[in-house]
This record gives structure tokens, C-alpha cells and sequence, in this order.
């Protein structure tokens, strides 16, 4: 028994060994292959889930690139825009969308959950620090470790070949139809994962928030948040109370824009929370006009703006 | 709780260390820490069905005890069907009642009566065919005097409920097992590494083979109006390599796992897809219940010593009942018939104990008419396993059609290399390895040891890194 059990636990360490010295090497392999690297001129970016990935379209917006993903929470974001900011010093600010569905306790399924997990933690693993790795591991012990394989698996495949970003990392991603296709069609869509906002904040999630405005803060980068139009039957403002109440208090030395109420029609939308293309190419201009004046002026009264004070121009007012 | 689940991963190293260190090799308490961690194994999939094994086990207890105390035939005759009956009746209601019930509203609206069943939509326990079946094997071998009923009510439960072997076999029988659990047993290095040996092959068999096999076979049969005969080709093959991976490394698994505990199970698989014909094929898959099926119902009935016409009822009764023993569908007793009919022309000339041996024994390679009639049998098998997979008789009757068609030619929609090199890589270890009781016990076995590790090592990464989509073991349904 004795020599069975001595045999056993060398040669797991053995394995254990291996496997790290493998996971560890492709994962800095991986690093070297990903390049973040943007285009020289680039000195806008902006991240977020679904919302901003669908409305600022980068080639519509001078010196802007689009690295919003679907599904992303800020758990994600922090290593991405880690890798963006070191590579490209060019860039001097960063819009995050900061929207009513990304302060819910539910969305703390998009770190955690099991489908989650198993794409954008293999995607992210090489950036993720073991600080941020544990954290996973201490709320998910058992999907953590069904899913690491999945995570072996994608650092080899990235390891072994070059991958273009943003690519697996965001991107616009213009999408077509309108609110009343999507309504008459509700069936046919029951299957899209649409957070179902519920009263009540993650903690988890302005954590992450507080830690992306600390970063940008330490690198002399301004952040800006930024609440993406959302059409008026959009179920999401059902915790607007509690939203406003994160940005007024925990972030009001942050300046926030709130296009919510961004002139836009039915069918600028393909479905309550996002814009169809038509309603892209209407905020992209926008944004490009908005970007191209001084805006800093905007924040020079206040730091929390909405499209009415811009529009009014009433803060433009020195 | 899976074989390849982490709560397994979990649960084993803390038996085993619990059996060997904390019972002080003490037989009466290595039993039941057994026992108790199998009926936590079982309950882990469902607590309610605890209730209904722990019932068959103490019915099967009692009328063993009845069966051999009386020497009154009626009395015998009494107690021995009253398991039967009540066995075989918990089988009927959760795994048939639904079936026949929709099936005979089926065939009266057919001929214009209306009828609208009420079917009862019951869960089918895991592993009640599998646990039944110890039971009736237990009862019917006291009836027929072939062994002694055994008194000790925590061994015989534990001869039932043996997590190993619990929910998906192999079937054991009383006379194999019950004296290993009524032995002390004594820990063996070489039995715990070759068990550790042969969980790590049957990992590999499901994890890397069979579940990789069936993301593809399941993409193929679920759209197979979708693509052309040359795809639904390789999703047969991969339906036929993904349920012998998965049903052949779950057995693999347990037999390991139970040599840990100093226990040996019955061998379940012998290389099948390396039989140069049917009835070979028969002798070595899902061997114990085919030998169970041999044993208590084709001998029962005759067996080979009768006439011809005989012979062959006994041929299609065993294959039809043990289609049907696989599930409540068409598909499996159409499948089960199918294995009957290639299989009857090798009974009528007698020639079904021609291959005995092991393929190509002392060579490295087979001759042009081993390999012929290996992949002949291949084929056939593999034919069959369609109505397996196949949601219903239709279905297979359609995918059929297609493969068969003049698009079996065209180039195939799905070609999945890396699936491919696997099985290609797999099927090399296997045949390296066929004389064996598994693959991997006698490769490298005269080498030093390191040349093992580094094979382990490359399998043990193998399953991490080549893990398909999680898949149920297909057999669970069962």
C-alpha cells in the first residue's frame, strides 16, 4: 500500500508539474501571439456588452475603435482593456457602457455562469491574473474546473495561431431588423439570453466598475461612462432608482453621458435594449460630430450630462 | 454523480481511503462503508429511487430465503414468481407502461378506434434494468439449486448495489460476486495499479472518443434530411464508435474501480469491433448480458439443442428481448430483430463458433480476409446501430434511404479530422493492445516504467485537453 501510495503522489505531481509548466508557456505564448495593438490615430475607445457593440460603428466615427462584446461584464473588461492600454498609448479615452442591465444582481451569471465561463474565461485566461482566477474558482469551484479544460483546449489553439483583434475580443456588429419584426416575431427570439433586470445591485459588478476607474485613473486616462439609447418599452428601467442612485453616489467624480433619450424612432431599433443598424449609423454620427467639437466643454458645469443638456447646449455655455 | 465528474473525483480517493485505512481491513465494516457509499452514490442521481432499490433488494433477500428453505414445489413455485412478477413489474410500469399504452392507442386509431391513452409519464429510474437484472439472476440460480441463499442481508445488498456496477453494469452474477464480498479481501499493488490503469483508459474511451464522436453523430442524425449519403456514412460509423467508447469505457471504469476495493467484475467487452463475424461480435459485447440472456431465458427455452426451427425462434426471441431491454421503442426491437437475422445464417450452418480466438493472435497485422470480415461485421453492426440511434423506425428507414442513395459519393459535409486522427490513434492502441483484458494492460508492459508514465501522462492530457461536450453515458437510459 505504502509503495502504491508513494508511486501515486509522484507521479500526480509529476503531472501536476507538466500541466502547469504547459498551461502557464501557452498562455505566454498566447499573449505573444494576440496583439492589441490599434491604428496610430486611435484615441477613442469604447467597451461594453451588447448595447455598444451594436450602436457605435467605428468606421462612422473618426479615430474610434469599437471593442464592445456581447454578454461582457467589467470582469472581462478590466484584462482587455488592460492589454489596450498597454500596447496603444495613443489612446486617451475610454467610453464604458454603463447601462440599468449591467448593475443587476443577475448579471453576475455573465462572470459566473456556466456558459459564460465557458467562453470568455478560455478567452480571457491568458490575461486574467491569479488573483482573478481564484476569484472565480472560490464562487464556481465546480464549473471552474469543468471548464478549464475548455480553457486548455483555446490557449493551445491561440498559443499556435495569430488571432486579429478586436475579432474574438469585440467589435461593432451591426444588426438588422426593427422593434416590430422583434415584437411579431417574440417566439422566435424567447431563446435570446436578455438579462431579466430585477431590483437589487451587484456588488460584484460595481467592484469591477470602481477598479476600471481606478486603472484609467492611475494612467491618466479619461473615462467616460456612457448609457447606450434604449427604447422607452425597454424592461430594464425597472431598476432606474437604483442605477441612478451607483452613478450619483459611488461614481460622481466620473463623467457619465446618458443618451437614453437620444432622439431615435421604432425603427432606428431592432429590439427594445439594442439599435439596428439604421439607429448605428444615427449615434455614430452623432458621436463622430460630439467627438470632433471640444467636449470637454460638456463636462465643464457637470460631470453627469445627459443628450438633452448637450443638445441644448446649454452647458456648452461658458 | 458521473464516472468523469469532479464529485467522483472526490468520492473515490475518499472510499478507498476510508476502506483500506479507517475499517482497519475489518470485512463486516469494509461491506458496509461500501454499501453506504453506494447507496450515496445512487442517491445522488435520485434519492426517491433509493426507496424502490432498497425494496427489490430486500424482496430478492427474502425469497432467496423462502425459494431454498422449503422443500414444497408449490411453496418454491410461489415465492420464485412472486419476484419475478413483482422485478419484472417495476420494470414493465416505469420503462414500458408508456410504451405499450401509446402503442396500442397507435394501432386502434389505425383501424378508425378512437382511443385517448393516459399514459403516466413516469421517471425512469437509473440502473433498474441493470439492478433487476442481478436480482432475477440471484433468485433464479437458488430456484434452480445452482447456489445457497445468502443470510447476510448487508452482503447480498451490497452484491446488488455495488456503486460500480450499480447503474450501468456489467450484470454480475451471484455465484462471481457474492463470494469476493464474503472474502477479506488484501490490498495488491499490481491489482490497484491496473485498475488505475483501466479507469484511465475507460476516461479516455469516453471522454476523448465517445463524446467527441457524438457531438458529431448527434449534429448528423438530428438534421440527417440535411445532408448526403457519404455524411450520414460517417455519422453511423461515429454513432458505432461513440456508443462502444462510451458503453465499453464505462465498464472499463468499473471494473477498475472495483479492482481498487480488491473486487474483480466481469469482463463486459473484448475488442468487438475486431470480430470477423456476427456471432463473434455477440461473444464479445455487452458480454454479461449476453451471457445472462444465454443463461436464463436461450437455454431455458433449448438453447442450440434442438431443431432448426427452434434454434432460430430462440434466436429472434433472445435478440428481440434484448432489443426490447433496451428501451421502450420500435427501434430497439427492430435493431434487436436485425442482429438476430445476420446473425441466423451462421446458426442454421453451424458456424458461429468458428472464430474463437483472438484475431491475427502472434501477428501484427491481419491477413486480407481477418480484415475483410472484420470490417464486414463492422458494417453490419454498424447498419444496425442506425435503428439504435434513430428516433424512430421512420427516421431510420429515411436515413437509410439517403446513405444508400447515389450521394453516398459526393464529397461529405462534415469531415472532422481531429475526431478522426483520435479514432485512428485509439484503434491502434486497441489492437496493440487486444490480448489483453483491455487495451492498454499489456502495451509497453515489457518496457521500463517510464515508458507506462509517459503514456499515461499523454492520455491523462489527452482527456483534458481533447474533452468534447459533456454526454451522458448513453447506457444510463437503460
Amino acid at each position: 500500500m505504502k509503495k502504491f501510495l508513494v508511486r501515486l503522489t509522484i507521479f500526480s505531481v509529476c503531472n501536476l508539474g507538466l500541466f502547469l509548466v504547459l498551461v502557464f508557456s501557452s498562455s505566454w505564448l498566447a499573449r505573444k501571439q494576440n496583439d492589441f495593438s490599434i491604428k496610430q490615430d486611435t484615441k477613442f475607445i469604447i467597451l461594453g456588452h451588447s448595447h455598444s457593440e451594436c450602436a457605435y460603428n467605428d468606421a462612422l466615427i473618426d479615430n474610434f475603435e469599437n471593442f464592445s462584446q456581447s454578454g461582457e461584464s467589467y470582469f472581462y473588461s478590466i484584462p482587455k482593456l488592460e492589454q489596450i492600454i498597454r500596447m496603444n498609448p495613443q489612446v486617451k479615452t475610454v467610453f464604458l457602457e454603463c447601462t440599468n442591465n449591467q448593475m443587476t444582481e443577475n448579471v453576475e451569471e455573465w462572470i459566473f455562469g456556466k456558459k459564460y465561463l465557458g467562453y470568455y474565461y478560455a478567452n480571457y485566461f491568458p490575461y486574467i491574473g491569479l488573483k482573478s482566477d481564484f476569484f472565480i474558482f472560490r464562487n464556481q469551484p465546480t464549473e471552474y474546473s469543468r471548464n478549464f479544460s475548455i480553457v486548455c483546449k483555446d490557449i493551445l489553439k491561440k498559443c499556435i495561431s495569430k488571432h486579429k483583434i478586436p475579432y474574438e475580443y469585440g467589435g461593432f456588429k451591426g444588426v438588422k431588423g426593427t422593434l416590430y419584426s422583434y415584437q411579431k416575431n417574440s417566439l422566435k427570439h424567447s431563446n435570446e439570453d436578455f438579462v431579466q433586470i430585477k431590483k437589487g445591485i451587484s456588488e460584484v459588478q460595481i467592484n469591477f466598475l470602481r477598479e476600471i476607474s481606478n486603472l484609467l485613473a492611475n494612467k491618466k486616462i479619461e473615462l467616460i461612462l456612457i448609457r447606450t439609447p434604449q427604447h422607452s418599452s425597454y424592461q430594464g428601467f425597472v431598476n432606474e432608482s437604483e442605477y441612478k442612485k451607483v452613478i450619483e453616489t459611488e461614481f460622481s467624480k466620473v463623467k457619465f453621458i446618458d443618451l437614453v433619450n437620444f432622439p431615435l424612432s421604432d425603427t432606428d431599433y431592432r429590439d427594445p435594449e439594442h439599435l439596428n443598424t439604421v439607429g448605428a449609423e444615427k449615434i455614430s454620427g452623432w458621436m463622430n460630430k460630439f467627438l470632433k467639437e471640444d467636449y470637454s466643454y460638456a463636462f465643464q458645469k457637470q460631470l453627469h450630462i445627459s443628450f438633452k443638456d448637450i443638445n441644448d447646449r446649454k452647458i456648452f455655455k461658458k | 454523480m458521473l464516472f468523469n465528474s469532479l464529485h467522483f473525483a472526490f468520492f473515490l480517493p475518499l472510499v478507498f481511503f476510508g476502506y483500506w485505512f479507517l475499517t482497519k481491513r475489518n470485512l463486516k465494516i469494509q461491506n458496509i462503508l461500501l454499501l453506504l457509499a453506494s447507496y450515496y452514490f445512487y442517491a445522488c442521481w435520485d434519492w426517491r429511487f433509493l426507496f424502490l432499490l432498497l425494496f427489490s433488494t430486500g424482496l430478492d433477500f427474502v425469497t432467496g430465503l423462502k425459494i431454498a428453505g422449503s422443500k414444497n414445489k408449490n411453496h418454491r413455485n410461489f415465492w420464485f414468481w412472486i419476484s419475478i412478477g413483482v422485478n419484472l413489474g417495476f420494470l414493465g410500469v416505469f420503462k414500458y407502461f408508456d410504451f405499450f399504452i401509446s402503442s396500442m392507442a397507435l394501432a386502434l386509431n389505425s383501424i378508425n378506434i378512437e382511443v385517448h391513452p393516459l399514459t403516466l409519464g413516469l421517471i425512469l429510474p437509473v440502473g433498474i434494468s441493470f439492478y433487476t437484472f442481478h436480482g432475477l439472476s440471484y433468485v433464479i440460480d437458488i430456484y434452480q439449486d445452482k447456489i445457497e441463499p445468502e443470510k447476510n442481508y448487508i452482503d447480498y445488498s451490497l452484491f446488488v448495489s455495488f456503486f460500480p456496477l450499480l447503474v450501468a453494469g456489467p450484470i454480475e452474477r451471484a455465484t462471481h460476486l457474492l463470494p469476493q464480498i464474503k472474502k477479506n479481501r488484501i490490498f495488491d499493488y499490481s491489482s490497484a495499479v491496473d485498475g488505475l490503469r483501466q479507469i484511465l483508459w475507460g476516461l479516455f474511451k469516453k471522454v476523448v472518443i465517445a463524446d467527441n464522436c457524438a457531438e458529431i453523430a448527434n449534429q448528423i442524425f438530428n438534421n440527417s434530411t440535411e445532408y448526403n449519403g457519404f455524411t450520414l456514412a460517417i455519422g453511423a460509423v461515429m454513432f458505432s464508435i461513440q456508443i462502444y467508447g462510451d458503453f465499453s469505457g464505462y465498464s472499463d471504469i468499473a471494473l477498475g474501480t472495483a479492482r481498487l476495493f480488491g473486487i474483480e467484475l466481469l469482463k463486459n467487452f473484448s475488442f468487438p469491433y475486431f470480430s470477423r463475424d456476427i456471432a463473434e461480435f455477440w461473444r464479445r459485447w455487452h458480454i454479461s448480458l449476453s451471457s445472462w440472456f444465454r443463461d436464463y431465458l436461450y437455454i431455458p427455452l433449448g438453447g442450440s439443442k434442438v431443431g432448426v426451427w427452434m434454434k432460430i425462434r430462440n434466436t429472434f426471441v433472445i435478440f428481440v428481448v434484448s432489443g426490447f431491454w433496451h428501451g421502450a421503442n420500435w427501434t430497439f426491437i427492430f435493431w434487436g430483430f436485425l442482429n438476430a437475422l445476420f446473425i441466423l445464417p451462421s446458426i442454421i450452418r453451424n458456424t458461429n463458433r468458428s472464430n474463437m480466438n483472438i484475431v491475427a493472435i502472434e501477428r501484427t497485422f491481419p491477413n486480407l480476409k481477418e480484415l475483410g470480415s472484420m470490417v464486414l461485421t463492422f458494417s453490419l453492426a454498424t447498419f444496425a446501430w442506425i435503428f439504435f440511434r434513430a428516433e424512430s423506425i421512420t427516421h431510420a428507414f429515411q436515413f437509410i434511404q439517403e446513405l444508400f442513395s447515389p450521394s453516398l459519393f459526393q464529397s461529405p459535409e462534415i469531415f472532422p479530422k481531429v475526431t478522426l486522427l483520435l479514432i485512428v490513434v485509439f484503434f491502434t492502441i486497441e489492437w496493440m493492445g487486444r490480448t489483453g483484458n483491455y487495451a492498454l494492460q499489456t502495451i509497453f508492459s515489457s518496457r521500463p516504467f517510464w515508458w507506462r508514465w509517459v503514456l499515461y501522462i499523454v492520455l491523462i492530457f489527452c482527456v483534458f485537453f481533447f474533452t468534447g461536450k459533456e454526454q451522458a453515458f448513453i447506457y444510463f437510459q437503460f
